[in-house]
């Protein structure tokens, strides 16, 4: 690892300045479970390494009724899989950051460095999209905020502009009863990254769906969101016939790559299997047995 | 058949002698070393898998400011080294054969400096073509690896006992195909590293963490061209070797180098890219054809094999590997007529080694599957067929092993109990399927200039602690427990007033290391004799201070007392001192040494190669995902015979552990190359199992006693890795009715060969024919 110059801010406005400052040599550091690799590896060498360690309460997780989850950046993996606001209202979340590599990496990755990374093969973005997540970026002049969707650019590349941090993820009230499911596809090992990842949630009156949101993750250079086919549930009478339509659907929209976890034809494959089976145990978590 | 016979520390579930400094952290690793004044060494590695070195500049490098050393080809004797063939160098000499191969290296102050330094050295290289599949090297005209090595091979074997074509011509049920294993690795949780210094006389001192010493000291000075006296290993602590860390690679070379030339401490301690890409040497791929002959009653009549063994750039210890593969499993069942012909070839890839198995679980992993489909094809139960072939005490295999204890049958009926295998043959659930494989393995191998022994030498401390100073070396398999629990046994002694020195060359006796299965079995008989030593000078001192005969005396609890009447007794610090402490005084200290009953294998590979052999039995549950290919291992189980269980806790983790690693062998593992260059040399994209991948795991050790071991134990460190993978691909085709033949068992190849079943074969019958 090439050497560099190590700080710690202590407020999200000291670590803004000093992106400006730095604009081409900074990186930020948060847990460090990615940084540190590609650095070790060599891939980025920065000069500077800012780390939001000293910043205070930026690890939050707060639930409210009317305003829905807000999780701070800074909060790593296990802290989301042990809240109990997330346990009750997004079990989605909760069983999604329980799959996140392992403790030792969950005590230490955050949410926010997980989501800056743009990393296709990991857990969280997935299911944080199924649920409609936005993200807060701010920067020393003020702070917007964007659908997670629109965050992840291409393969590694976010929307993240030079000078901005994330600083907090927001998803709006749970809803209930809501069909979930997510599937972790790893038939290597539980601890390697997805073959194939899917998020799913949705709700249904009768046996029809009233809306869905379907996220793939480790298919396509990003993490996304599978519109065409949740429309094919999306306001239709749901049948056996109906949700393969939708698997089939969905791996029109994916653009897996061959790499050690199967050739892209396989990930394809494996999309309509695993999309048609998450649709089948979202709607077992609803009481809807077709 | 087990021998009645108590002990009172054998067989005890006892902790690891060496546990309580590993689990405090206070253990030394290599990379604990830390000498004054040491400096940090890296090696620049051949980026390509073929090359010509043209010219190399070292003098940027040794100019840049922390630099001590750069060595290269020329601080070397140039002089081949190696295992069996001395076909490799400490660093390249003209060219280089592989990706990853060591060309020069750099001694620093800091490992920033040293890679910086690394970068500085010119090179001006001839890209030569490069083979990379051992049948294209095989071929006329194929690139030239090693001057006089005509199509690359390394080297033949063929062997045929008996007369195999009459054998086929009598048999009722021919069964043939063809099978490829997975190239794989260690994957130690520790690296390979070494710390060498280097005396003004010109005396070396390494400390490493192999788990050979005494034949790394051996390859070590030749390589440097020095004397053995003039090499001293010391073992540090080791975080696994699995036979990865017998010393067939040139880390410890290149930091003796480099110590010698900067006149520094140096260490060198590998990376996980370095220890995948030139570290311990992966096991040694092969492509077996495997024809088997049987009679309609089950019984085999006749087994062929043609082996095709990529050796990789250099032949380390592959050659025995290649003779393992194609002779060990004829001492698993009873065989007449066998033939055998085995080719190891060079390609230009990583050079490969031993690995827990030593050939065994390439072999198993075709032979045993041709075992399946003949029980399958002649509509007997597999275990049934196993049991019926099963090798017996006092079976001598055709190339003249000569099985003394052997249990196999009754490993047999413990996996068939543990698995309730018939009951739940008798109900087959849909998607779920049972496959089972026998193994055996050696206690030691005979082919070190016709040795195949051990030594030890123990003493007595004044406070009457015994001390084992042994050079077998303990690399977290357990040795140093079961030593110092026989040596125990033998003197009388608590276990804890036993301990075990570290490994160092130049404190201790010869002694060959960790591999082979043999260090319980061959280490632990030169420990008891060591200690029977010990005990007489006991006895010959407690039997004037006690006024007794010594045929009335006995050794219990750290005393030495005269039978019948306890209370006349003299402990063993007593002794110790008493023995010392007077006008001709002496210490209590004696060695021992063992060597096996085993018989040097001839021109033809005739001999009973190791002094007993272990046996086992494993079987799965499997379930299989028809959708998506994914083989769940619902339930495993696992027998072996290990003759008497020195310690439970540390055979119990040897058989887990083994099992584990024969499932990634089975199902995820394997290093891919593209173009000579590996594809995935890290955790993230080589994957082993962790812990929560592991299914329920049952395991039971067979009563059994090898009259020829030390209070009855053989070996076992590799026997339940040998059959796994050939266990689950036997119980993915009892399931879903198709047969994977090359490794790793992917979910995508199950998925295609369900695929190609159901688009081709209306029902499972035809396919069994076919089959045959």
């Amino acid at each position: 690892m090439v050497k560099f110059e190590y700080l710690e801010p202590t407020s999200l406005k000291e670590a803004c300045a000093l992106l400006d400052q730095h604009p081409d040599d900074a990186k930020i550091i948060a847990g460090g479970t990615a940084l540190i690799i590609w650095m070790r590896m060599r891939l980025l060498n920065p000069r500077l390494v800012i780390s939001l360690e000293k910043i205070p309460d930026f690890n939050y997780i707060r639930y409210d009724d009317k305003d829905g989850l807000r999780i701070g950046a800074g909060a790593r993996h296990r802290e989301i899989e042990l809240a109990p606001a997330v346990r009750s209202h997004y079990p989605l979340l909760h069983e999604t950051f329980r799959k996140v590599a392992q403790p030792r990496i969950r005590n230490m990755g955050t949410v926010g460095g997980n989501l800056c990374q743009g990393d296709p093969l990991t857990d969280p973005g997935a299911s944080l999209m199924a649920l409609d997540a936005e993200v807060t970026l701010t920067h020393s002049k003020g702070k917007r905020t964007l659908a997670l969707e629109k965050f992840f650019v291409d393969y590694y590349q976010t929307d993240l502009q030079p000078g901005e941090i994330l600083t907090e993820i927001h998803l709006p009230p749970s809803i209930k009863p809501l069909g979930w499911s997510h599937i972790k596809f790893t038939p290597r090992s539980v601890e390697d990254f997805a073959t194939v990842g899917v998020a799913l949630t949705l709700r249904a009156q009768k046996d029809t769906c009233e809306d869905i949101r379907l996220a793939l993750n480790s298919v396509a250079p990003t993490i996304l969101r599978a519109k065409r086919a949740e429309n094919v549930l999306r306001g239709k009478k749901i049948s056996d016939g109906l949700l393969r339509e939708m698997g089939e659907t969905a791996a029109t929209e994916v653009d897996p790559m061959d790499d050690n976890r199967g050739s892209a034809e396989y990930k394809r494959d494996m999309v309509k299997v695993l999309v048609r089976r998450a649709a089948q145990e979202a709607l077992q978590r609803i009481s809807l047995q077709l | 058949m087990a021998k009645t016979e108590t002990f009172s520390v054998v067989g005890q579930r006892v902790n690891r002698v060496e546990g309580y400094d590993k689990v405090t952290g206070g253990a030394k690793y290599v990379a604990d070393i830390v000498l004054p004044g040491m400096l940090v060494g890296r090696i620049l590695r051949s980026p390509y898998p073929h090359a010509k070195i043209v010219k190399i500049d070292t003098r940027k490098a040794e100019k840049l400011r922390g630099v001590k050393a750069v060595v290269t080809a020329e601080d070397t004797i140039k002089q081949g080294w190696g295992a069996f063939f001395p076909d490799q160098y400490p660093l390249s000499v003209g060219k280089v054969r592989y990706v990853g191969e060591e060309v020069a290296a750099v001694a620093a102050i800091d490992q920033d400096i040293a890679e910086e330094a690394l970068g500085m050295i010119d090179i001006e290289w001839e890209e030569l073509p490069a083979v990379f599949d051992p049948e294209q090297a095989m071929k006329e005209g194929a690139p030239l690896i090693h001057e006089g090595k005509e199509r690359n091979i390394a080297m033949t074997l063929d062997v045929e006992r008996g007369n195999i074509e009459r054998a086929f011509a009598e048999s009722e049920l021919i069964v043939e195909d063809t099978f490829e294993s997975t190239p794989q690795w260690h994957c130690a949780i520790e690296t390979i590293g070494s710390v060498a210094e280097c005396s003004p006389s010109g005396k070396y001192t390494i400390y490493m963490n192999t788990q050979t010493l005494f034949m790394a000291r051996y390859r070590i000075a030749a390589a440097l061209g020095v004397r053995e006296t003039d090499v001293r290993i010391i073992q540090s602590a080791v975080g696994g070797g699995f036979g990865g860390k017998s010393c067939d690679d040139n880390n410890a070379i290149v930091c003796a180098l480099l110590a010698r030339k900067s006149c520094k401490p140096v260490n060198i301690i590998n990376t996980r890219e370095e220890e995948f890409l030139a570290g311990s040497r992966p096991r040694v791929n092969m492509n077996i054809w495997a024809k088997m002959g049987f009679k309609k009653d089950g019984r085999i009549r006749a087994k062929q094999l043609r082996i095709i063994a990529d050796n990789g750039a250099y032949s380390g210890k592959a050659p025995a590997i290649a003779g393992v593969a194609a002779l060990r499993h004829d001492t698993c069942y009873k065989y007449s007529d066998v033939k055998t012909q085995a080719y190891l070839v060079y390609t230009n890839k990583i050079p490969t080694g031993a690995f827990r198995g030593f050939g065994n679980p390439s072999a198993e992993w075709a032979v045993e599957q041709i075992m399946d489909k003949a029980a399958h094809n002649l509509g007997i139960d597999p275990l049934d067929l196993a049991r019926m072939n099963a090798a017996d005490p006092g079976y001598v295999s055709p190339h003249g092993n000569r099985v003394t204890s052997c249990e196999l049958r009754q490993c047999i009926d413990l996996v068939e109990k543990m698995m309730d295998w018939k009951g739940k043959r008798a109900q087959k659930k849909p998607n779920r399927g049972l496959g089972l494989a026998c193994t055996v393995h050696v206690s030691g191998k005979r082919h070190f200039g016709d040795y195949d022994g051990g030594s030890a030498t123990i003493k007595v401390n004044e406070d009457g602690k015994a001390l084992i100073l042994s050079g077998e070396g303990e690399v977290g398999q357990g040795a140093a427990t079961a030593m110092c629990q026989i040596a125990a046994e033998e003197l009388g002694l608590p276990l804890e007033d036993v301990e075990i020195s570290r490994a160092d060359t130049d404190m201790t006796t010869f002694c060959l290391g960790a591999f082979g299965s043999r260090v319980t079995y061959v280490g632990g008989n030169a420990v008891k004799d060591a200690a029977s030593k010990v005990k007489q000078q006991l006895l010959d001192t407690a039997a004037e201070m006690l006024e007794a005969r010594q045929e009335d005396l006995a050794a219990a609890n750290g005393k030495i007392f005269v039978r019948g009447s306890e209370t006349r007794s003299v402990t063993v610090a007593q002794l110790a001192r008493a023995r010392l402490f007077r006008r001709g005084g002496a210490p209590i200290v004696a060695s021992g040494s063992f060597d096996a009953d085993s018989v040097l294998q001839d021109a033809t590979r005739y001999g009973n190669e190791s002094g007993a052999y272990n046996f086992g039995c494993q079987a799965a549950e499997v379930e299989v995902d028809p959708e998506t290919g994914q083989v769940k291992v619902l339930k495993y189980v696992a027998a072996s015979d290990c003759g008497t269980v020195i310690n439970p806790i540390g055979a119990e983790g040897q058989a887990e552990g083994s099992v584990a690693q024969g499932l990634g062998y089975a199902l995820i593992e394997g290093l891919k190359m593209e173009d000579g260059r590996p594809v995935n040399p890290n955790f993230s994209d080589y994957r082993i199992p962790s812990m929560r991948d592991m299914p329920p795991l049952e395991h039971a050790f067979a009563d059994s006693y090898e009259p020829t071991g030390p209070f009855g134990a053989k070996g076992l460190g590799e026997l339940g890795m040998d059959p796994t993978a050939a266990v689950i691909s036997n119980a993915i085709f009892d399931a879903a009715g198709i047969r994977i033949k090359t490794l790793p068992i992917t979910p995508e190849k199950v998925l295609k060969a369900l695929k190609a079943v159901s688009n081709q074969e209306p029902t499972r019958k035809v396919k069994l024919k076919a089959d045959g």
